[in-house]
């Protein structure tokens, strides 16, 4: 059990990154990303959420479309169900953990439509032998992987800032380039297979 | 009050009719796409084993090929974890036990690399192969299956799937008593 | 008319100018036949939902607007991924998880909010599908160049390159043509004086 998880954390951290190799997330990826505090700030928020959102749309796959048999509701039922959860956070933090919610508050409204976290929801539930330990670790893990992802290019693109580039390639163009070459860095653990 | 009651009476006048038209749009795509899938099966299995000219179902996921009234082999059903998610295979087997060839119904495999497992040079490989299968990296020779480049996870899986559904045709002879 | 119409495929182009939408914009365009799947159905989902909010937009309340139009664009997208998997389940399944995802392309929830909710019907219907052909468009030239250099053909057929760079098939190269295509719009639009994206 706790090797299955081991792997499956490694698998969504490092050889699936959810954003570099499976482009999911790529919204707040490229739009988050000119700080490395900003970034950081946005990577635990998403992680969070991606943690809370698996667990909730486990329980709505498996006690009411699975036992009704309106499985092709899915799509509509995890986004309301995210945005509904993305909405609760915001204002359970407001209220409870207003130090929290000063760093991670102007993240949260972003992330109901950041395909991360509907991504992970929907990957769950294609795979038949997770249950509900193994869904809540792949969403934190994948979570863990954003975070990794976003902070490294956050501290390339600081540098970037400050680096004697083309005209026309200042920005976006030169980011973008970048992140391709982190996503081949991240290409090296592709051909790992962690004990499954 | 008066505005919670709007709030909450628009959003589920919203979702029922959202409810409504999934109900009925998938009433009327359900049929299409159980037939599409099933289409898809039997155009493999014909593949497979062109001469047989009926497949007999044996069991759930394994089905018996029979032309003119004799047995000319074994589809067989296999599902295997490959390096992106599941790979589905439909594994053909001929009646003196030999492989006929693969097919890959579906994969989630990388694009350029592990998804080349649908490519015909790397399924004509498995043609006319024992059980079990194994794979090697560069080139192969004779009796073994040489990996994708860059994809040996796949590859491995690949030969997993196949080696499996020989198992699970033996298995199914065993309870059957054929 | 025409200019709205015209809006999302030079001026706002989602991809080149607005940089949204860019899940997608990098995960399927591995060859061009589905990078032209995932345009078209996201300019059918951005239609439609465009027509319905804009109906709607005097009769759904503010505080749950983007509630609704999420209901509304995932009833569609619904809807597509059902009908793609009875009539062309070759190309449901290349796209795979990235047809739900449609829901949560920003374009489609950006246009709601910012347009469609403001504008009548018809204006709205072709500002969905100005911006859903300028993705389309977009998502075309990507994948074709993709497709070309890292498998050396065009809608499958052979263009004669004996070694391709997978790589550009690959995650990486996904980056790469879109940060390079960037740039050279940069350098074209530099060259007419015009303002730097």
């Amino acid at each position: 059990m706790i090797a299955k998880l081991v792997a499956i954390s490694l698998t969504a951290i490092l050889a699936q990154n959810f954003v570099l190799v499976k482009f999911l997330g790529i919204c707040p990826f490229l739009g988050v990303s000119k700080k490395v505090d900003t970034a950081l700030g946005m990577g635990m928020a998403v992680t969070f959420v991606m943690t809370l959102a698996s667990m909730m749309t486990y329980f709505c796959q498996n006690l009411i479309l699975v036992p009704l048999g309106i499985e092709y509701m899915q799509t509509i039922a995890f986004i309301v169900i995210i945005a509904a959860l993305v909405q609760f956070v915001e204002m359970f933090l407001q209220k409870y953990i207003p130090s929290l919610y000063s760093a991670l508050g102007i993240y949260l409204p972003l992330i109901t439509t950041n395909c991360a976290v509907l991504g992970v929801a929907l990957l769950n539930i294609q795979e038949p032998t997770y249950g509900l330990i193994e869904c809540l670790v792949n969403g934190f893990a994948s979570g863990l992987g954003f975070l990794l992802a976003i902070v490294l290019f956050a501290g390339v693109r600081e540098r970037l800032e400050s680096s004697d580039i083309p005209e026309s390639f200042r920005g976006f163009p030169i980011a973008l380039v970048s992140a391709s070459l982190l996503a081949l860095a991240f290409m090296g653990f592709s051909n790992m297979q962690f004990g499954l | 009050m008066k505005d919670f009651i709007r709030l909450a009476g628009t959003l589920c006048a919203i979702t029922f009719i959202a409810a409504a038209l999934l109900a009925a749009t998938n009433s009327l795509t359900e049929e299409r796409i159980a037939i599409a899938a099933e289409e898809k099966q039997n155009a493999a299995m014909r593949a497979l084993l062109p001469e047989a000219e009926d497949f007999v179902t044996l069991k759930d996921g394994i089905w018996q090929a029979e032309s003119g009234g004799t047995t000319v082999g074994y589809c067989v059903n296999s599902v295997t974890k490959g390096y992106g998610g599941d790979i589905e295979l439909l594994v053909g087997i001929a009646a003196d036990g030999s492989l006929a060839g693969i097919e890959v119904l579906s994969n989630s495999e990388t694009a350029g690399l592990g998804a080349n497992c649908t490519k015909d040079d790397f399924k004509a490989q498995f043609g006319g192969q024992d059980y079990p299968i194994s794979v090697v990296k560069g080139s192969s020779g004779g009796d073994q299956i040489s990996a994708l480049t860059g994809a040996t996870i796949t590859s491995n899986a690949v030969a997993k799937g196949v080696n499996q559904a020989f198992e699970e045709l033996v298995a199914a002879f065993d309870e059957i008593g054929g | 008319m025409w200019k709205t119409f015209k809006n999302g495929i030079f001026d706002e182009n989602p991809t080149f100018v607005q940089l949204i939408g860019m899940c997608p914009t990098l995960a399927v365009t591995t060859a061009l036949s589905n990078g032209i799947g995932m345009g078209l159905s996201a300019t059918a989902v951005l239609v439609m939902s465009n027509i319905v909010i804009s109906l709607l937009r005097r009769l759904i309340p503010s505080k749950v607007r983007i509630a609704a139009y999420v209901a509304i664009i995932a009833t569609f997208v619904t809807m597509i991924d059902m009908l793609l998997q009875a009539y062309v389940p070759a190309l449901s399944e290349s796209l795979g998880i990235f047809i739900p995802l449609i829901v949560v392309n920003c374009i489609i929830l950006a246009r709601a909010e910012a347009f469609a909710s403001k504008n009548g019907v018809v204006k709205s219907a072709l500002d969905g599908l100005g911006m859903g052909l300028g993705f389309t468009i977009a998502l075309s030239l990507i994948s074709a160049v993709r497709e070309i250099l890292g498998n050396g053909t065009i809608l499958g057929h052979s263009v004669g390159i004996s070694t391709p760079a997978i790589v550009m098939i690959l995650p990486p190269g996904g980056f790469l043509t879109l940060g390079l295509i960037l740039g050279i719009i940069n350098v074209i639009r530099a060259k007419k004086g015009g303002k730097k994206a």
